[in-house]
């Protein structure tokens, strides 16, 4: 089926979070080609674009389900502006490269509409979701998706809703129990 | 405090941003006076975070997959680019043809296409050219018919002695002022760049100069930032950046001949971000139309023909402005 995917569609679909958000994202995702260009014409180089455009599409994904945007612009100049602010900061970190602490201390980090988990925590969480299965992790994307039971439970081959709330709680609680067993696991998080 | 289920929805909706600000805030009171609810919040927050790394690892290898099939796309259709190229050089020439078309035909047009001042000189006929011999064309006391008026607004070999003539020298002088009232105060709204709540706090040292200039700007010291922005060399990493909030500066200080150009500069160089600098172009031309009436006119319309334009609407509501004043 043919959209037109004016503004207000694009963040219908990806709020809705079933296959509408990812068709959106692959619209938005055929933007690639002149975002690219675009950081090119500035000067960048086409790896570091593309990689500014990842993560941008990202953050942008993020930033549009949890209703980050607030309509001052048009989604494409607000997506530009998250690219643009992803390719300066990954451009300023790859000049300080190895440097943890500038790192965790950049501004990008702190900045709620270009967030992107950073490498050492992404290395936490891979340790977290390996011991907890694909099962749970699955469960856990549809949460955050905010699926209702029917629909977990359809999407698990549950019986009903009651079943698919209750694996959920169980894969919370695994996860909050791996938060409880490494404190340590706190001063990465901070 | 036992934190039940409830407790628990409102924080699940706190740290995803649903809450209302009234409730957020009473959230927010009672974290400060209770160690078991920020426990719980920041416990949200780490469940939340952890959800938003698996879904941005299926995010990122979703865009592996599309980025390989636009791969095999290219590759089964490799003349693509080219026809692409071939067909957006066709739509160019096509529209260069259509603005000629439009600009020729519309030159001595009174009512929309009065020319700037800048450009009589090149335009003014000569004066041994025949008077129009079209009988129906009115002349007014000065003996002069009006095509040739208009073209010879600024040529004082013409009429050495005469005023200077509108387009139409029995209509009634336009108030522009109210124009250019609504233009600034209306129109023009400060773009999303100056939206960062952190540009509300004091400039600091060190900060960089961009972050000084903007936030003289959102402090209304737009004398100060046009100076701060200015001294930013075009070698510096930090030039191309400065030019929106250059080009917002400007206009804000009244100086809309160089937002104007900036503006402009701006939206050739924008490969398709092109309607918001666009936009903010024509109003800097609408802020001093009477200097600019043909390229603000033109531009104008382009923006309302274009259906698909951020700011169609609002140039439709210019328009009409424009309408109701002269």
């Amino acid at each position: 089926m043919q959209t037109t995917w004016t503004d207000k569609a694009i963040i219908g679909a990806i709020q809705e979070g079933r296959d509408s958000r990812k068709v959106a994202l692959h619209h938005v995702f055929s933007w690639r080609k002149s975002a690219i260009n675009f950081i090119v014409n500035k000067g960048g180089i086409e790896q570091d674009a593309e990689e500014a455009f990842n993560d941008a599409l990202i953050a942008f994904d993020k930033n549009i389900r949890l209703n980050s945007f607030n309509f001052g612009s048009s989604l494409k100049t607000y997506f530009m502006s998250i690219l643009w602010r992803r390719w300066m900061n990954n451009t300023r970190s790859y000049k300080k490269t190895n440097d943890l602490e500038e790192a965790r201390h950049s501004p990008s980090e702190d900045d709620v509409e270009d967030y992107v988990i950073s490498e050492e925590r992404k290395a936490f969480w891979q340790k977290v979701f390996g011991k907890m299965g694909e099962r749970c992790q699955y469960i856990l994307k549809l949460k955050q998706l905010e699926y209702t039971g029917e629909e977990m439970a359809a999407e698990l081959g549950l019986k009903n809703a009651a079943m698919a709330k209750k694996t959920l709680y169980r894969c919370m609680e695994k996860l909050r129990a791996f938060f409880k067993e490494h404190p340590n696991m706190k001063d990465i998080l901070n | 405090m036992e934190l039940n289920g409830d407790t628990y929805d409102r924080i699940e909706k706190y740290v995803r941003g649903k809450l209302p600000k009234a409730e957020a805030a009473s959230l927010e009171k009672e974290m400060v006076e209770n160690e078991a609810m920020r426990e719980a919040v920041e416990m949200a927050r780490f469940e939340m975070e952890g959800m938003e790394y698996l879904l941005e690892q299926d995010l990122r290898e979703q865009m592996g997959q599309w980025k390989e099939a636009e791969v095999l796309d290219e590759k089964e259709n490799p003349k693509a680019d080219s026809d692409y190229g071939k067909w957006l050089w066709g739509l160019f020439g096509v529209v260069g043809l259509l603005l000629a078309i439009f600009y020729f035909t519309n030159i001595g047009d009174d009512e929309n296409f009065a020319p700037a001042n800048n450009e009589v000189k090149q335009d003014a006929p000569k004066d041994d050219r025949p008077i129009a011999t079209d009988k129906t064309t009115p002349i007014d006391e000065t003996g002069i018919p009006d095509e040739k008026k208009e073209v010879a607004k600024d040529d004082k070999t013409n009429l050495p002695n005469q005023p200077v003539q509108k387009s139409n020298p029995l209509a009634p002088e336009a108030d522009y002022e109210e124009l250019y009232a609504y233009v600034k105060t209306e129109l023009y709204t400060s773009p999303s760049l100056f939206d960062d709540n952190g540009l509300k706090s004091p400039a600091k040292d060190g900060e960089s100069v961009i972050s000084k200039g903007k936030k003289a700007f959102v402090a209304g010291e737009y004398a100060k930032a046009v100076k701060l922005l200015e001294s930013i060399a075009p070698k510096n990493n930090e030039y191309e950046a400065a030019k929106e909030p250059l080009a917002h500066a400007y206009f804000k200080n009244g100086q809309f001949a160089k937002a104007t150009k900036l503006f402009k500069e701006i939206t050739d160089e924008s490969s398709f971000l092109k309607d918001e600098p666009e936009w903010y172009w024509l109003l800097s031309l609408m802020a001093d139309y009477e200097k600019n009436k043909k390229e603000a006119n033109q531009l104008l319309n382009e923006i309302i023909k274009n259906n698909d334009h951020q700011y169609h609407k609002q140039a439709a509501i210019l328009k009409s402005k424009l309408e109701e004043i002269k």
